[in-house]
């Protein structure tokens, strides 16, 4: 669907953001693009979808040029920010004026998607909260019905029950046909939901593999002391005691700590690398 | 390839938004221009000055101030992202910003202006026994304000993809430095040729042929600049529209 080849991309001459990244997104999956603050999570988003036009290399969807924002490519991709820009009209207004430029928009799963995050149609955005104005303009992203979805840090600003909705509603969303990007520092909330980890460090991808693949490599448990055992890759105190990251030799099955994974992968890039390149 | 419906949602989208911000300014002119009917301080009888008077400085300002905020969305990162996403080509979104600053204003204060004006002028007939004449403007007066509206929204089109800070000083302060470059250029050309000229010719020749033939030379380069600045604005725009990052 978007296939990203060895881009180039900087905001400034000397400090190139991206150095010949290259990324593959296809359906049916749920990516998580994670990175530390200004790493590049919503710059490479921009640059999938031709708000920014990389220095060398390209950028497609659906086989397309992004920079020419072909219209048969714009109306199956729908990119939200994290802050979201709404007009001071009523949702239903907003809905009338905005949905027919995607043919594909579905007025009743948009009428589904703020009920189930209890938002009436007939408010005025402008006076609705930051987090109800998300929950709306979430609700309308979703209703586009589009092949691909990016949705910038959705969680931010959700409160916890409307998380777990967005959850359930993107899930049930995605179809072999369909893929959601999702942007985000904010690992927990998402963690059940991604099944597809993209980290960003340093102007490159580091890992970009399923959960199946990352749990076959490696092995997360929580132990109470540690005693340094044999091939450990990481390990991190927490509440709970000891994180710790080893490779999976004996092929056991345990839950992705997204959290542990995406400071493993910041502060060793290299042992990611070798681990899941070799 | 271009397609009418995408074209539609575009203006539909442009209308709307356009609507809500330059209505009251539409009321606002639309009440001063019932009101330059009249003698204000006399008993509100109707005046003899020609109400139309006002008409093309007004609806070039309505064309001026909607279309420095056609594009107002682009200078905000999240309303910028909005509109470039839309599923839409250049060219549909620039036409519908085109239309609705240029056609779609002309139109819509020729339209509303001749509503008021027959309505008090018929009114004024139904009731008094002075029977007063529309006196519409003439076609070729439409056009020519259309021509000025066309001249001078094209400059402010063009300012308010390039200037994201002020973009409405910004165009003015610009268009007050051509237009004083412009002068000081034409000045001294026009006071190189007549003293050049002087000096070749005897002193019963100099005539005010010379001189005629400079403003002649300005009223030409004026006349086809008046053409031709347009028409480079709009592509401009259309290439600054096309080329906008976010």
């Amino acid at each position: 669907m978007i296939d990203v080849k060895d881009i180039r991309f900087s905001y400034s001459a000397k400090q190139p953001l991206f150095n010949n990244l290259s990324l593959t997104l296809e359906g049916g999956h749920i990516y998580g693009f994670l990175g530390k603050n200004g790493a590049g999570k919503t710059t490479l988003l921009k640059n999938m979808v031709g708000l920014r036009f990389v220095t060398s290399g390209r950028c497609e969807a659906f086989g397309v040029d992004v920079r020419k924002r072909d219209p048969h490519v714009l109306n199956r991709i729908y990119f939200l920010p994290e802050e979201v820009w709404l007009p001071d009209v009523s949702i239903e207004s907003y809905r009338k004026v905005y949905a027919g430029s995607w043919p594909t928009f579905n007025n009743d799963y948009f009428q589904h998607c703020l009920r189930s995050f209890d938002i009436n149609p007939t408010a005025k955005l402008k006076k609705m909260s930051f987090g109800q104005q998300k929950k709306a303009a979430i609700s309308f992203a979703l209703a586009t019905n589009v092949n691909v979805l990016l949705l910038d840090e959705p969680t931010n600003g959700l409160d916890i029950p409307s998380k777990g909705i967005f959850r359930k509603l993107a899930a049930e969303l995605v179809d072999e046909n369909r893929c959601i990007v999702l942007s985000t520092h904010q690992v927990r909330d998402l963690e059940t939901l991604i099944d597809t980890v993209v980290v960003l460090d340093e102007g490159r991808i580091v890992l970009n593999k399923s959960i199946e693949e990352i749990c076959s490599t490696l092995y997360f448990s929580t132990i109470a002391t540690f005693e340094e055992p044999q091939g450990v890759l990481y390990k991190e105190l927490t509440p709970k005691g000891f994180s710790v990251i080893t490779p999976n030799t004996s092929k056991k099955e345990s839950k992705v700590d997204l959290e542990t994974l995406f400071n493993l992968c910041t502060q060793q890039p290299k042992t990611i690398l070798n681990l899941f390149n070799a | 390839m271009f397609s009418f419906n995408r074209f539609y949602e575009q203006l539909k989208i442009v209308l709307f938004h356009g609507t809500r911000k330059h209505g009251t300014m539409l009321l606002i002119f639309l009440l001063y221009f019932l009101l330059s009917h009249f003698n204000i301080f006399n008993h509100m009888t109707l005046s003899d000055k020609d109400p139309y008077s006002s008409f093309e400085l007004i609806t070039v300002l309505a064309a001026v101030l909607s279309s420095i905020e056609v594009f107002g969305r682009l200078r905000m990162v999240n309303s910028g992202i909005n509109y470039l996403m839309l599923p839409a080509t250049t060219l549909e979104k620039f036409l519908a910003a085109f239309l609705y600053t240029t056609i779609g204003t002309f139109l819509v204060y020729t339209l509303s202006f001749g509503v008021v004006h027959a309505l008090i002028i018929g009114g004024n007939n139904l009731t008094s026994s002075v029977e007063l004449a529309y006196s519409f403007p003439s076609a070729v007066e439409l056009w020519n304000v259309f021509k000025t509206l066309l001249f001078i929204q094209s400059l402010f089109f063009l300012g308010s993809l390039v200037f994201k800070k002020s973009p409405l000083a910004m165009t003015l302060l610009v268009i007050i430095s051509c237009i004083l470059v412009f002068t000081f250029v034409m000045s001294w050309q026009f006071f190189h040729q007549i003293t050049f000229d002087n000096n070749l010719l005897k002193p019963d020749e100099i005539g005010s042929l010379q001189a005629e033939d400079a403003f002649s030379m300005i009223k030409n380069a004026l006349t086809i600049g008046s053409w031709i600045l347009p028409f480079a604005c709009w592509t401009a725009a259309y290439f600054r529209l096309k080329s906008t990052q976010i």
